[in-house]
């Protein structure tokens, strides 16, 4: 059973006269009980598929097809108030660590309780700092900053914060958008290795969004890799990171990280993939073809006028590519 | 414990200032063109009188002796005798005081609330056309002089259409009291209140609604939507409250100018207020005088500046005293 479904999901972006295209035909599943891990880089659409699960798109955005299931229910389709009920209750987010991601003026306990209030509004006010304090300590931080102010607070403790912020109601899912950008390397490992652990612990399921291809594949059981607004390859993070199908994957990984002799060769003997190439952030207009067309070692004729569909390769598998489409 | 430190540093700075500020005050109504004691002598007056005047006032006495004079007069509360009004500085002073205040603290306080009201209506559809068309009222009615304001509404509401006074703050020929005294002000002050109230509303207007837009797109704003909150909670609890520095801020500020501020529209509506006597006492080169309403003022704005920096550290826990 699917505990959260994205089908063939489209979004747009409206930049003064021009519309970019930022989420195209987005089609996946996550299972209960999963870390789902969103790789792609800067402008590849993975944040704007977080705010379109919280459907808390900017004003500029649109989304012009598809839908979100959950629990049997089109969430694109809810009205605001039964959508206000499923959110935080039931799926939500660790918004990118950002000095403002809560507000600079309130006290974190004024915050949090507000948030709690909102789903449970029959709590009284011990039982309300027992569920903040508890969900500190899971987050792993002292019951003290709660009379704090954000400011007060470094990075990491902010990003404990909104963890702890993002457990208050036992939510199904969490989705955390780039948990660990702008922290240390130290940090960054602490609070990676704290969010796997209470996702096994609790059993709720978490969708990790990163650029960072080992943040990805130390975290999550499988991996959607996604690049100029499509996926482009689906599959459980251990196959994605030994055997990538698709070359885009591929690149990020002879990157990022070891990989054996012999892809290296394969790759070096097809092509350099350090020839210049043009912006990648902007071509994202309507367009036929493979989103990867101008930068892929590998592209024929049928790539840049025809776009690959995502195709089973073997167990649970996916890649969009002709290379795979014979 | 901290904070005794630091309201005891900033009343010594507030004390400094306005120390400085006398001194200055003092050297430069000296330095002005005119010769008050011909002045008071009268157009006809004989040399012989004019040097009469000078040494029964003490203006033949060099500055620095002046100076320092008036200042041991001012520590010791007596900041001097006017030469035309023929009453002491203080006196004067104390009677204008309430006078001005009631114009200018009342209209200050409206256009705050008018200002901020505007913006949070339009604010909401920022971009819109009832939003550029309030904000390019706004530019037009804050380029309007308040004297000219003053005057139109004098025109309009007291000589055409005779509902309100034209000048005056109490109807010199009734002779009521008590009740009847207070309404009759009230009635008298409507027409300058309106008038410094409305050139002021687009200051507060302006900075509130940019304040709101800018804060509607912070990232605070989209956490409490994903946590389900609705627009119109997060706007009142967070929104507005993180919006209110900058208003509040420009409002303090200006409570420095609530003495001596209003003089123009004082004048064209014949208000026996503070900004009058100052100008009456420009003319007639009353120093004693002059330099009582700069004292008056320049306290009144640094306590303003005073109230501004403490008001910071209450409504931003960003801000620490140091």
């Amino acid at each position: 059973m699917n505990l959260l479904e994205l089908n063939e999901i489209s979004v747009e972006y409206q930049l003064g006269k021009n519309n970019i295209l930022a989420l195209s035909n987005v089609s996946f599943s996550m299972y209960p009980k999963e870390i789902l891990g969103i790789l792609g880089e800067s402008g590849s659409g993975k944040s704007t598929l977080a705010l379109t699960i919280m459907r808390a798109l900017p004003k500029n955005a649109r989304i012009i097809g598809g839908e979100v299931i959950f629990n049997g229910k089109n969430l694109l389709n809810l009205s605001e108030d039964e959508l206000n009920s499923i959110r935080w209750k039931e799926i939500s987010i660790i918004p990118q660590n950002s000095m403002n991601s809560l507000s600079p003026v309130h006290k974190i306990r004024d915050q949090l309780r507000d948030i709690l209030l909102l789903h449970e509004p029959k709590l009284d006010e011990k039982e309300v700092i027992n569920i903040m304090e508890e969900k500190l300590r899971l987050a792993n931080i002292s019951e003290d900053v709660l009379d704090k102010f954000p400011h007060q607070l470094s990075g990491g403790m902010r990003q404990r914060i909104l963890i702890a912020a993002s457990l208050l109601c036992n939510p199904e899912i969490i989705i955390a958008d780039e948990p660990t950008t702008g922290l240390d390397v130290v940090t960054q490992y602490q609070i990676l290795k704290e969010l796997k652990n209470l996702q096994s612990a609790k059993g709720f399921s978490m969708m990790i969004i990163s650029h960072d291809i080992s943040v990805i594949s130390n975290t999550s059981h499988r991996t959607v890799v996604m690049y100029g607004g499509k996926v482009v390859e689906i599959g459980p993070s251990d196959s994605v990171v030994e055997s990538p199908l698709h070359p885009y994957t591929r690149m990020l990984l002879e990157v990022q990280m070891e990989i054996s002799k012999k892809t290296q060769n394969e790759l070096h003997s097809r092509t350099n993939f350090n020839k210049p190439h043009k912006s990648v952030g902007v071509n994202f207009t309507h367009h036929s073809g493979c989103p990867f067309v101008q930068r892929c070692p590998f592209a024929t004729e049928k790539c840049k006028t025809e776009a690959p569909t995502l195709l089973k390769v073997n167990n649970d598998h996916y890649v969009s590519c002709f290379l795979f489409n014979k | 414990m901290e904070w005794k430190d630091y309201l005891l540093r900033r009343s010594a700075q507030l004390l400094l200032t306005v120390f400085f500020a006398l001194i200055i005050n003092f050297l430069i109504i000296n330095l002005a063109p005119g010769d008050p004691a011909a002045l008071m002598a009268g157009e006809l007056a004989t040399k012989e009188y004019i040097e009469a005047v000078r040494e029964r006032w003490g203006l033949n006495k060099p500055i620095p002796e002046r100076l320092v004079s008036y200042l041991l007069n001012v520590l010791q509360g007596n900041l001097g005798y006017s030469y035309t009004y023929l009453q002491s500085v203080s006196t004067l002073i104390a009677e204008r005081i309430p006078v001005t205040l009631l114009l200018t603290l009342t209209s200050s306080i409206i256009a705050f609330f008018v200002g901020l009201l505007l913006a949070v209506k339009t604010s909401q559809k920022a971009f819109s056309k009832v939003d550029l068309f309030v904000s390019n009222m706004m530019l037009t009615i804050y380029s309007i002089p308040s004297f000219w304001l003053g005057l139109m509404l004098i025109g309009i509401f007291g000589v055409a259409l005779r509902i309100f006074p034209t000048s005056g703050m109490v109807n010199v020929r009734s002779t009521g009291s008590g009740v009847f005294l207070i309404l009759d002000i009230a009635y008298h002050s409507i027409l300058p209140i309106v008038t410094l109230a409305t050139i002021q509303v687009p200051i507060y207007y302006k900075i509130a609604r940019n304040t709101i837009v800018e804060q509607s797109s912070e990232d605070y704003v989209s956490t409490f939507l994903m946590a389900g909150m609705s627009t119109s909670s997060i706007f009142k609890k967070y929104v507005l409250r993180n919006s209110l520095l900058p208003p509040v801020t420009v409002f303090a500020l200006h409570l420095g100018y609530v003495l001596s501020g209003a003089a123009l529209v004082e004048v064209v509506f014949g208000w026996p207020g503070m900004g009058r006597l100052l100008l009456s006492a420009v003319y007639s080169r009353d120093y004693p005088l002059i330099m009582g309403i700069y004292l008056v003022t320049s306290i009144t704005v640094s306590l303003a500046n005073f109230f501004v920096d403490i008001l910071y550290t209450l409504l931003d826990p960003r801000v620490r005293y140091k």
